[in-house]
């Protein structure tokens, strides 16, 4: 067994190399000729069987007639290279947008495929390697979007494995594939930790002042609701008389700026620390509270909003530690 | 995934079509319980598939399984036969359609289908049958591919698309039937098949048969190389009946172990050469003219020279003989070794004493042979209704009733013979055939079959005597067909044989063409094995490796090739603009009546104030296009205001041009 592995990986290697060195790299890569591998697939290999069965019982009852569908069917199986190829030539693959997740869950990736000429390829597989494959109905002129998810195990910039499109159609007998290096990248949050907002954590102010987690106490007045406003602060009671929707405001006498400071969690392992900032970033966030963050060398005045959000998560995704 | 993978409702209605033309073939050989359960299973896949029932048991499907392949054993007795394999396979096929949710279930299924639609070419090798498998074929190929279709899934689809890959896909299987060589068989199989027994029986009894109706079956058809020889000598030889027990002539095989004199052929050149196809007949003989020189393989010869095949003939069989039409076959001695064929049974005294008292008038074998004709010729009638003739048949045949066919002529001819010790036996065959002069071959029919006499003479050896054309020299003549049409009872077994056989009629000359097509069929197509060497040598000059690899691969690539262009090459399949093509027409039009063509490389603003110029009355016409042309491809039109405006445009400017 090991042996026949052994020769496996000797035969495969130096075909696998191949093989990568001639991957096509890019944003966005169409397939043609160079790229596109064909073999018999299982059921392919099925179909031969099937015609060589029939060639047998024609040579062995002297049939002519049984020769020729035979050999109907093998000149089916060598018409479906064109077909099967033609299926796949032709289809142009384009990196669009990528969205970020949290360490630990999948990552989407959007695709664009078109294809040219007026035919319309049918049946096209999508995978990252080693992923589960996605199938495309029909891929024409105007193209279609694709959403493939791909895992995301650690924090960073996330660079996709290889992408294998694969199809067999139109009648299954052979397979052809190719594999696409598509530049693109998403970023991975780390995977939010649970930690308990200690004062030690959170309160350390910019300029000193004491700041409350609730924000401040005096009420100020009313104001106009914007979408992204915390909902606590909706005058619920107004609305109710029909007069609109507004929120309260307090008045900044209190200084609700909430600094998240990276050696507060001091004695921690980096990924740790990260991960414990990251929660904190999403609770501050889902709280509608100002917020801010220190990492070493790097430091983001508070705000609030998913965009500043987003700028801090990414902060803490790419953040050099002493991760490997 | 493909796992998860769900038949769409087409693929699964595909499946069912295979399933429904593949069995049809096997129809009259399957046996009624396996109809059931194919009706069974499909109905409740398709109960299933509408949602009333659920997917039976595994329990359930397990037994039903088992009960099917005991009831294909018992009822075929084994499943060794082809029919039983068939019946096997269907069984297994249409049980399998209870269980299809995968598409490895549904492969499945597709590709016995494939084998069981081969299988009908087995039993039945027709022009017709091969028609129908190969739409048959083309229905499960349409299977395969609803299988796969993902995109715009109709009813529809996979046959046209089928249909499309069928028609790319024939020219490369003609190109590997001609090319690729046949082996022999790799084992020996025998066919099994029940086919129908037609032709020549084994005995001969004249005096039971009071009304011959006879088919106009073909028997046999015959290429010669070379001339044909004339009407009279087309005496085919198909078996000799040595025996007689006062009823009937037969061939007791028990005594064709004693010993047989042994005889010398001498031959007398040329030889005839000739391609003999023969149907299936579910007997052993194959008819000769005259002397065989050739015994083809599986064939022996015997000793009376006829040929016999070593298995009955169970399909049609093509057949390269030669025959030595001047040959004298004697052995040396005399009469007397001929113990078997001077053995008469008791009875038909009167018979045997006029064979005598003739015998010592003439007082040679010859003469007396001439008196016999001579007495045929003058108090005999042929007649295909023949009164009845009972005990002493002979006797009451010469002196009574004196009418009657070949059979009563030769019957009482080597009875006659035999009574003064002179050896005979009466032959059984085929007297002449009808010519067709589009193929020109011979095509020999069941109602040609004839019963003659070979007699031995001392100097002579056998001799053939024909004493039917002593008393109806016209049946030896001329075809039968010309000859028995205006007999009513003639044929009256084929309701339309009678039609298709006269001669001035266009049926009977419709059925000649057809005829030469289905023979061509069965000589090119269906035993084309036998042809293969001669046509790649006609095609290559000579056969080698190389040249069948040439020959092979250059109408290939030239086949692909087309259909890659046609996949392909952009100018097919590039998608056009309608504007630009609603342009391109406007511009065509201009062109033809006032020679205003739009040139190349002219931009349409340019173009249109060049119209405006020529054409005033077009002007205001031609500027707004060119502005909402404009407009469309370079100013982000987005809602197509522009786009459908220019249209409009464009064709009110072409009904004023």
């Amino acid at each position: 067994m090991s042996v026949l592995s052994f020769t496996l990986r000797t035969i495969r290697e130096p075909f696998q190399r191949w093989a990568e060195n001639r991957r096509p790299r890019g944003a966005s890569i169409e397939l043609n000729q160079k790229r596109i591998f064909i073999f018999p697939s299982a059921a392919g290999a099925a179909f031969l069987m099937v015609a060589l069965l029939l060639l047998l019982i024609g040579t062995n009852y002297e049939n002519n007639l049984v020769h020729a569908v035979a050999f109907l069917l093998l000149s089916l199986f060598v018409l479906s290279i064109i077909h099967t190829y033609g299926n796949l030539s032709g289809i142009r693959v384009t990196a669009k947008e990528s969205h970020s997740c949290f360490a630990g869950e999948r990552a989407e990736f959007e695709l664009h495929l078109t294809a040219n000429g007026k035919r319309v390829r049918e049946n096209v597989q999508l995978a990252w390697k080693g992923g589960t494959p996605q199938t495309v109905k029909a891929i024409d002129g105007d193209g279609c979007r694709v959403r493939l998810y791909h895992p995301a195990p650690k924090r960073g910039r996330l660079k996709p494995e290889p992408l294998l499109i694969e199809s067999t159609f139109p009648l299954g007998l052979l397979r052809a594939w190719s594999w696409l290096e598509i530049e693109s990248s998403a970023v991975i949050y780390p995977a939010p930790l649970q930690v308990q907002m200690s004062k030690s954590q959170v309160l350390e102010g910019g300029d000193g002042a004491q700041q409350a987690m609730d924000g401040g106490e005096d009420f100020s007045g009313f104001t106009q609701y914007q979408p992204g406003m915390p909902l606590r602060h909706v005058a619920w009671k107004a609305y109710a008389r029909g007069r609109g929707l507004h929120a309260k405001t307090y008045h900044a006498q209190v200084d609700d700026r909430i600094w998240l400071d990276w050696e507060a969690f001091s004695g921690q392992p980096t990924e740790m620390r990260l991960s414990s900032l990251c929660y904190l970033v999403n609770q501050l966030e889902k709280h509608g509270d100002h917020y801010g963050l220190r990492l070493p060398g790097n430091s983001f005045e508070p705000d609030r909003g998913e965009q500043h959000r987003k700028r801090l998560l990414t902060a803490l995704a790419l953040h050099p530690g002493d991760r490997v | 995934m493909s796992a998860q993978y769900r038949l769409s409702r087409p693929a699964l209605l595909w499946q069912f079509i295979a399933i429904a033309v593949v069995v049809v073939p096997h129809l009259s050989h399957l046996p009624i319980w396996l109809l059931l359960l194919i009706l069974a299973t499909v109905g409740w896949r398709l109960m299933v598939h509408m949602g009333r029932w659920s997917f039976p048991h595994w329990s359930i499907r397990t037994l039903i399984s088992l009960a099917a392949c005991g009831g294909v054993f018992l009822s075929y007795g084994g499943i060794g036969g082809v029919n039983g394999m068939v019946a096997l396979l269907i069984a297994g096929f249409s049980l399998k359609s209870l269980e299809i949710h995968k598409r490895r279930d549904a492969l499945l299924v597709v590709y016995v289908a494939y084998i069981v639609a081969t299988s009908a070419l087995l039993f039945d090798q027709s022009v017709w049958m091969a028609a129908y498998v190969l739409i048959a074929v083309q229905l499960t190929t349409a299977a395969l591919l609803a299988i796969y279709q993902t995109h715009n899934v109709d009813i529809g689809r996979p046959f046209r698309t089928s249909a499309v890959m069928m028609m790319q896909a024939l020219p490369l299987m003609l190109v590997l039937f001609i090319i690729i060589p046949r082996m022999g068989p790799i084992w020996n199989l025998k066919m099994e098949v029940g086919a129908a027994r037609t032709g020549l029986s084994d005995t001969m009894s004249p005096g039971e048969i009071t009304n011959l109706t006879r088919s106009s079956e073909v028997a046999f058809r015959v290429r010669f190389e070379g001339e044909r020889p004339p009407q009279n000598a087309l005496y085919w030889r198909a078996m000799t009946y040595p025996d007689f027990d006062g009823r009937s002539w037969y061939r007791d095989e028990a005594r064709d172990r004693q010993r047989v004199p042994t005889e010398s052929l001498e031959i007398q050149r040329p030889v005839l050469k000739y391609e003999l196809m023969l149907e299936a007949t579910g007997s052993r003989y194959i008819p000769t003219l005259d002397m065989p020189l050739a015994t083809p393989i599986g064939v022996r010869l015997n000793p009376d020279m006829t040929l016999r095949l070593n298995y009955p003939l169970q399909k049609r069989e093509e057949y390269s003989l030669e025959s030595a039409l001047q040959y004298r076959l004697t052995a040396q001695g005399e009469a007397l070794n001929y113990v078997r064929e001077l053995s008469l049974p008791i009875g038909n005294r009167r018979t045997r004493e006029l064979a005598r008292r003739w015998y010592t008038e003439t007082g040679s074998g010859e003469a007396f042979i001439a008196r016999l004709m001579a007495f045929y010729n003058g108090r005999f009638t042929y007649t295909l209704k023949p009164p009845k003739l009972g005990r002493d048949s002979i006797d009451k045949f010469m002196f009574e009733t004196q009418r009657g066919f070949c059979g009563h002529f030769s019957s009482s001819m080597v009875f006659m013979l035999r009574s003064v010790g002179i050896p005979a036996r009466v032959v059984a065959g085929y007297q002449g055939g009808e010519w067709n002069p589009y193929e020109n071959y011979l095509v020999v029919r069941q109602y040609d079959a004839h019963a003659w006499v070979e007699a031995w003479l001392p100097q002579k050896g056998w001799v053939r005597i024909d004493p039917t054309a002593a008393v109806a020299p016209e049946r030896i003549e001329r075809p039968s067909e010309e000859l028995f049409s205006e007999e009513e009872d003639f044929l009256r077994d084929a309701p339309l044989g009678g039609l298709t056989v006269g001669r001035n009629s266009l049926l009977a000359d419709l059925w000649m063409q057809w005829d030469a097509i289905s023979y061509g069929w069965q000589q090119w197509v269906v035993n084309y094995h036998s042809h293969q060497t001669d046509v790649l040598k006609r095609l290559l000059g000579e056969i080698t490796p190389l040249r069948l690899a040439l020959a092979l691969l250059i109408p290939f690539s030239f086949v692909m090739c087309l259909v890659a262009l046609k996949l392909f090459w952009r100018r097919w399949n590039l998608v056009r603009d309608r504007h630009d093509q609603a342009l391109e027409r406007l511009s065509q039009r201009l062109h033809n009546k006032s020679g205003l063509g739009r040139q190349p490389g002219e931009t349409v603003k340019n173009y249109s104030d060049r119209v405006a110029e020529i054409r005033p009355d077009l002007a205001l016409h031609m500027q707004e296009i060119a502005y909402c042309y404009e407009l469309m491809r370079y100013a982000g039109d987005d809602t197509g205001s522009a786009a459908r405006r220019m249209l409009v445009l464009v064709r009110q400017c072409q009904a004023k041009v």
